[in-house]
């Protein structure tokens, strides 16, 4: 679980809320561009499948919301938006149980998860969760 | 009966934003007006959307752009590296550090070291120590 005031990052097109939470500082991006990362079996496809079966490479399973929803240590929780079928956003969850999140290019904020819901990147489609917790102040550059 | 064109340069810079037609007195005015464009509406998303209508625009401005474009890398406002391959023809970014933003850009931006352009939040321009910015069959493809 990433503890409440542990990291925030920076204004950066450098890595999106996918970096972000999975733990690998670049843009995660189904596009194949420069400057972006995707699985090279998956370059071009950008469901909301293929986002998940992305965090499912990298330790993640998923579980239901009661679940995903309960901050344990040693443990962290992601949140994977979808916006009209499509993958919009991911969030991880603090220790406190509030959650934090990239937006696009922006900083990361503090947040819960309702007010992100049916507002800004559509629902939660999917929690999932994995063992193990990165630190992200050695991985994620500040500048 | 045969229309008289315009000459080039008194066409003023037009671009379509957001549904309106707005005229320009520079490239660079426009190139900003559609980079803001396509910057606002990509912020807060986590996917790139380079078939933005302002994205489209700027890439058919064509080489005059160019110093612009690698300003904004030079800057880290976004993803420009689309453009700037779509305009030149190829990318001048090993295969090895591609997906490396920061590694991309330098790959870039010594590119543009190389072939006269200057990443320029002033006047784009054509250094005049190379008499062409893009050559064709460029051995960095």
């Amino acid at each position: 679980v990433i503890q409440d005031n542990d990291f925030k990052s920076v204004v950066t097109p450098r890595y999106n809320c996918v970096g972000f939470a999975i733990g690998d500082p670049n843009w995660w991006d189904h596009v194949g561009e420069e400057g972006t990362t995707w699985p090279a079996d998956l370059i071009g496809r950008g469901s909301l499948n293929d986002y998940l079966e992305v965090f499912q490479r990298h330790g993640f399973r998923t579980c239901d919301r009661a679940e995903g929803t309960v901050a344990v240590p040693g443990w962290e929780n992601i949140a994977v938006f979808q916006e009209a079928g499509e993958f919009s956003h991911v969030a991880i969850q603090l220790a406190s149980g509030r959650w934090i999140s990239k937006l696009g290019d922006f900083e990361d904020i503090e947040h819960p998860l309702e007010p992100m819901e049916g507002r800004f990147y559509g629902d939660v489609s999917t929690f999932m969760k994995r063992e193990g917790y990165i630190d992200r102040k050695t991985r994620f550059p500040l500048v | 009966v045969q229309q008289q064109l315009a000459p080039r340069d008194t066409i003023p810079f037009r671009a379509t934003i957001d549904g309106q037609v707005l005229v320009f007195d520079t490239a660079q005015e426009k190139f900003n007006a559609l980079a803001d464009a396509w910057l606002n509406s990509q912020g807060g998303r986590a996917r790139l959307d380079f078939s933005h209508e302002a994205y489209l625009q700027i890439m058919s401005m064509g080489p005059a752009v160019i110093p612009f474009l690698l300003q904004e890398l030079e800057s880290e406002s976004g993803h420009w590296f689309r453009a700037l391959r779509a305009i030149v023809g190829y990318s001048p970014v090993p295969v090895e550090v591609r997906q490396d933003f920061r590694a991309a850009s330098r790959a870039w931006l010594q590119w543009g070291q190389e072939h006269g352009y200057s990443a320029s939040k002033g006047e784009g321009h054509l250094d005049a120590t190379q008499p062409s910015g893009i050559a064709p069959g460029d051995p960095g493809q």
